[in-house]
């Protein structure tokens, strides 16, 4: 009896989830198989007739292959970067926009705007001021700092990925912390600012804390894309000057697409970052849910 | 509860600060403390918030950043109206005359109205999957208690931490076995990425 109940209870729950799940299943979890399928061949794409090669692609990724290695190394300079300052930059936004009134939803719209163009349009409307505006403007406004080579140096053209980045990017969290911060009950910050906090102490010790679930939230997402980061670098520079800039997901692009097209070794690739994403969103969602504190 | 005694700590020792950005105000929830306080509620927070330093210091950085915003966007435009040899006059001047043919060359060149119609076929199909299929699944997932429901919104979460490049080259093969392209992918992930939203939102909501 209990079992048929259960039996129905299950059928009802599946007839819902079972359209979302078949998309998901087709277009999602048997690619993602395939993908770990083809990581351990050396198939070209192309031919029909491949060869089982166990785990020797993996080894070759880790430990023979320099390009992979700068690729890596230089994804998560991007990230740690872009962790701190996307995050702290929305944060700064939300608390700003929030805290005028009248100017709220005029500001809230522009720096949400970003996000309604694509990011390789984004990225080429950027490459046009970093190649042509910047360089009139430090003509005319005397500014030399401005006419540097933006995309061909190296060390710029990092500082150039992680301005368009942020460019993009900080108008989606602003959202999340705009909502949470108005899930922060004025009343604490009143009765603080009674007992004599100031500005930076209710924020500190009030708001942050309060905002604390939407911090993780934030964390987690910009972990997420930017180790994945592939469209406003390709649009920039391309990973150029040759590999200084290459990210994780255009190094497989190219592996795969490129010029050498070994299928096998870029699925490879995409396995290890794969792992990389989910074991330090793992590690850092359990970190700071324990830190969350209650209301 | 550490939070609320820091603040205990602090108070007290800071003079409130003439810059203190005043609340929304409005009756405090479920806490008469505020209230009761009222009479002895610092000026700064009731002062109108237009006249303190601190609050032009915000509006100055909103604007310096909305601009910064803006820029690229109003740089294409800007440069969108002027013919090459103007361009390359001054990229950041007006334009003298406006060369709208750019934007029928434009269209003429990228078939403007053909892709149009396939990019608005991709988003009413996806749209149709998400706002149905999604919904279906998040709502029973967030009624369902139990361990196949919580598998099975695990395995929808998981689809966000995918890379869509250790998918795409499978999906390129699965596509032309489909013989469709690769598009319906962008539907798939974003389905299974909604229903987990659904879900939230469904359990937030009840």
């Amino acid at each position: 009896m209990i079992d048929r109940l259960r039996l129905k209870r299950h059928g009802i729950l599946l007839a819902f989830v079972l359209p979302a799940l078949l998309f998901y299943a087709t277009f999602l979890l048997a690619p993602a198989f395939g993908g770990i399928w083809y990581s351990l061949t050396d198939w070209n794409g192309l031919n029909p007739r491949y060869a089982f090669v166990g785990l020797d692609n993996y080894a070759e990724a880790l430990t023979e292959d320099p390009s992979f290695g700068h690729a890596v190394f230089f994804t998560l300079k991007y990230v740690l970067f872009m962790v701190v300052l996307q995050n702290a930059l929305a944060i700064l936004v939300a608390v700003l926009i929030e805290s005028r009134a009248k100017t709220k939803a005029f500001f809230r719209t522009i720096f949400f705007m970003p996000n309604m163009l694509s990011m390789i349009i984004g990225g080429f409307m950027w490459m046009f001021v970093f190649t042509r505006v910047l360089p009139d403007l430090a003509v005319r406004t005397g500014l030399s700092f401005l006419d540097r080579s933006w995309i061909g140096d190296p060390s710029f053209s990092f500082y150039a990925i992680l301005i368009v980045s942020l460019w993009g990017g900080v108008g989606y969290l602003m959202v999340i912390y705009i909502a949470a911060l108005q899930g922060v009950p004025s009343s604490l910050k009143e009765a603080a600012a009674i007992d004599g906090a100031g500005v930076w102490q209710r924020f500190r010790y009030i708001t942050l804390p309060m905002i604390y679930p939407a911090l993780t939230i934030g964390i987690f997402l910009t972990l997420n894309s930017s180790f994945k980061v592939f469209d406003a670098v390709f649009a920039l520079t391309g990973g150029g000057p040759g590999r200084e800039t290459q990210v994780i997901a255009l190094n497989i692009f190219e592996e795969a697409f490129g010029f050498s097209n070994r299928y096998g070794y870029a699925s490879a690739k995409a396995m290890i970052l794969f792992l990389i994403v989910l074991v330090i969103t793992i590690v850092q969602l359990r970190l700071m849910k324990r830190r969350e504190v209650e209301a | 509860m550490s939070a609320l005694d820091d603040v205990k700590r602090t108070a007290g020792q800071a003079a409130v600060s003439a810059g203190a950005r005043a609340e929304q105000a409005g009756p405090a929830r479920g806490n008469g403390s505020a209230k009761s306080a009222r009479p002895t509620r610092p000026a700064a927070l009731v002062g109108r918030r237009r006249s303190t330093p601190a609050g032009l210091l915000a509006q100055l950085v909103l604007i310096v950043g909305a601009a910064f915003t803006l820029l690229p966007v109003y740089m294409g435009v800007l440069n969108s109206v002027k013919t090459e040899g103007e361009m390359l006059n001054g990229i950041l001047s007006w334009p003298r005359h406006f060369a709208w043919s750019n934007y029928a060359d434009a269209y003429r060149k990228i078939d403007f109205l053909r892709s149009l119609g396939n990019t608005a076929a991709v988003t009413a199909v996806g749209l149709a999957g998400i706002v149905l299929f999604a919904a279906m699944a998040g709502y029973k997932l967030s009624r369902t208690p139990g361990k196949l429901s919580g598998f099975l919104f695990g395995l929808f979460v998981l689809s966000m931490l995918i890379p869509f490049h250790s998918i795409m080259i499978t999906l390129v093969r699965i596509a032309k076995n489909l013989t469709v392209r690769a598009r319906p992918s962008v539907s798939g992930s974003s389905i299974s990425a909604s229903a987990c939203r659904w879900r939230s939102f469904c359990t937030t909501g009840s």
